[in-house]
């Protein structure tokens, strides 16, 4: 049988009409010329969004340990511990003692990233007058809109169509020789969606199966198009084939090109309790292909991946441990993924082009129901990772005693996250934003990203991880160290010789984080310069001292 | 086997993805529309023509197959006549009339590279997997055509 393709190249003559049993026939539009064609996108950066399909639980994924009891009384089948080997890991004792937070004992990846200035958390993000359905909800995120407003198209579709005009005719091309968006699995969502033609993405599971689908089906598409109906729905489907095909092999060929780390390994299991649908990591491989996509060159610049199973109605905890079930799994996965990701971009060298956020339809109901789980809420905590990044919390903790009829008040919306990631990460012009309708938003938009304003990650870092200077110093005989850790975890502090050997080991055990005190005595010494040096999980530093 | 195969193509018949049903019928005015994607479309294509030309399980054995002999014969196909062949099928198959040229290109799909005069002659007058084989080409084409999705 003969080789049959996707859909053959396109080339027919433009705009030429003719009529066939009464009904007005066009031709398939040419390439578009390429005058039309401005790639706009001056920088290589990329967005990468994951959606928390479902509805995360905010409340259980972040916890406000300044109003624990409020917190325990309203979901206590749920509520994460405040003791034992699985409590909340405290975040930051850098923040108020009122927004003090505590992560899901499952997110010590995310603390991790969270001390190295890689994440930034922003509280209790929703929309005015949250709607409860999970499909109305998500298009209200993906359109970008206001509750009551009905787009056709997604503001990642309205941005990318403005700044790749002539889509799709004129790509892909040398300056764009990629899809403009990739989302991962097999829909395209709304988000993607222009407001004329098909989406400016294309979904895939994997380029290599990609390429071998498209290549093993369809045959010759037709020449001409009734001007109907039924021809306008026969010209989406073509374009799509047409865009597909093109994209298939070029997509081979950069998956094929590029590759992860060595050093870093992926996460696959959930190591502890959980329903067996749940224990494997499946948003792990989507950001693998990501990365090994970046490093073959790839010039997307959006990807949406997806991790599913947030609709915890039922089930999210182990009934004898709330700790563990069905949403510690599914956050352990995002944290154990992320951390991996971030890895792997900054061994490949990537790091500094990808800034990656989740978000999800809606949060939780604050109190828990009977079955070990919680019904669909409103606002809920968004992530931020990335180098870049402007690190730390942004808001204040939910007031539990003041509830919003059993839901968590809002107090961003969710377009001024969205607006910080297409100005000043995307680095969206006004026209650009104005496309995108967020031009309402810019002025109201947080501060997501740290790039530009220098020092902003070393501040956020030194504030919470930092060698005081001994005191005394000179030292007589007596001296005290003094240091602020982030992360809890051992610490050492080392006295060394000019030469750099350890003539002294001050301390060397774990301590909690936060500020401590360590008093020496020094007075054995030789008079001399010596330097000392704190070791620990978030801070490696090495001061002098002078011995009188 | 069969609804592993839906399932690729966005439909998990009894567990959509989640209580919202599935994700393409919602967003008017394009709810028609957001289903269709690269992978959907080219799994249905798939699938088409894996019903069509049978579908082994993975000790070999054919699970099933359409017999287009058959189905000619019993619908009454004038099988000597390329040109009835196809028109049966396009009105079959097809929501919508198609131009002269597109007719004369799934015609070509049924010939391959037999003149439409030598027709009987070449693949009639033979054995009957000859004429299977010029069917199934003819049918695969149509139902792996951008038409046929819209019927």
């Amino acid at each position: 049988m003969q080789r049959r393709r996707f859909l053959k190249n396109l080339s027919y003559a433009a705009g030429s009409t003719f009529v066939l049993n009464n009904l007005p026939f066009s031709t398939v539009s040419s390439a578009a010329p390429l005058s039309q064609l401005a790639a706009t996108s001056t920088n290589d950066r990329v967005l990468v969004l994951i959606q928390l399909h479902g509805g995360n639980d905010g409340l259980n994924t972040i916890i406000p340990i300044d109003q624990y009891a409020e917190y325990y009384q309203l979901r206590p089948n749920l509520a994460i511990p405040d003791k034992g080997k699985r409590k909340y890991i405290p975040i930051d004792s850098g923040l108020p003692d009122a927004n003090q937070l505590g992560f899901h004992p499952d997110l010590t990846h995310m603390k991790d990233l969270y001390d190295h200035g890689k994440l930034s958390i922003v509280q209790n993000v929703a929309y005015e007058n949250s709607n409860g359905s999970h499909f109305r909800s998500r298009d209200i995120w993906f359109m970008g809109g206001d509750y009551d407003d009905y787009l056709p198209s997604g503001w990642m579709g309205r941005y990318l169509d403005h700044i790749f005009p002539g889509y799709p005719e004129s790509y892909p091309n040398t300056t764009m020789p990629d899809p403009l968006a990739i989302e991962i699995g097999n829909g395209v969502s709304l988000a993607f969606h222009r407001s004329n033609g098909i989406p400016v993405a294309i979904s895939i599971q994997n380029p290599d199966q990609f390429y071998d689908l498209i290549n093993s089906v369809g045959g010759e598409p037709p020449e001409s198009i009734a001007n109907t109906h039924y021809g306008k729905e026969l010209k989406w489907i073509m374009d799509i084939e047409e865009k597909s095909n093109q994209y298939a092999g070029r997509l081979k060929d950069v998956y094929d090109s590029g590759a992860n780390s060595p050093n870093v390994t992926y996460p696959e299991l959930y190591p502890f309790n959980a329903p067996p649908g749940r224990i494997r990591n499946t948003l792990a491989p989507q950001l693998k292909m990501i990365a090994r996509l970046l490093s073959g060159g790839v010039k997307t610049k959006i990807f949406i991946a997806r991790l599913g199973g947030f609709d915890t109605h039922a089930e999210q905890v182990e009934t004898y441990d709330a700790t563990m079930g069905t949403h510690s799994a599914l956050l352990y996965h995002i944290s154990s993924a992320m951390k991996a990701f971030q890895d792997d971009l900054k061994s490949l060298g990537l790091e500094d082009r990808v800034m990656t956020m989740t978000f999800s339809e809606f949060g939780r109901r604050a109190f828990s129901n009977g079955s070990y789980g919680c019904d669909h809420g409103t606002a809920a905590p968004m992530f931020v990772f990335g180098k870049m990044v402007n690190p730390g919390v942004f808001g204040e903790n939910p007031d539990l005693s003041n509830l919003d009829n059993g839901n968590l008040p809002f107090k961003f919306d969710y377009r001024q996250v969205f607006t910080s990631a297409l100005v000043d990460w995307l680095e969206a012009d006004a026209a650009a934003v104005e496309a995108t309708l967020f031009s309402d938003w810019v002025d109201r938009k947080l501060q997501l990203v740290g790039n530009g304003i220098t020092g902003l990650k070393e501040e956020f870092l030194k504030k919470r991880n930092f060698l005081a200077e001994c005191y005394p110093n000179p030292v007589s005989s007596q001296t005290t160290f003094s240091f602020r850790i982030s992360a809890a975890g051992r610490v050492r502090i080392d006295i060394l010789d000019t030469q750099g050997r350890v003539v002294k080991t001050v301390i060397d055990e774990h301590r909690e984080a936060g500020q401590s005190t360590i008093p020496a005595d020094l007075s054995m010494f030789r008079q001399g310069t010596y330097l000392y040096r704190l070791t620990g999980k978030s801070i490696d530093v090495t001061k002098k001292l002078i011995k009188l | 086997m069969i609804s592993e195969k839906f399932r690729n193509q966005g439909l998990d018949f009894y567990e959509p993805f989640d209580v919202s049903g599935y994700d393409a019928y919602y967003q008017e005015p394009a709810y028609n529309r957001n289903w269709i994607t690269a992978n959907n479309l080219a799994r249905r294509y798939q699938i088409s023509s894996d019903l069509l030309l049978g579908y082994k399980d993975e000790n070999d054995n054919l699970l099933y197959r359409l017999d287009i002999l058959w189905y000619c014969q019993s619908e009454g196909i004038d099988l000597n006549s390329p040109q009835a062949i196809v028109t049966y099928f396009v009105d079959n198959l097809f929501p919508e009339a198609i131009t002269a040229e597109r007719f004369d290109y799934f015609k070509s799909t049924l010939l391959i590279d037999v003149a439409e005069a030598d027709w009987v002659e070449a693949v009639i007058n033979v054995e009957d997997f000859q004429v299977v084989f010029h069917l199934e080409n003819l049918i695969n084409a149509m139902i792996q055509s951008p038409e046929y999705q819209l019927f």
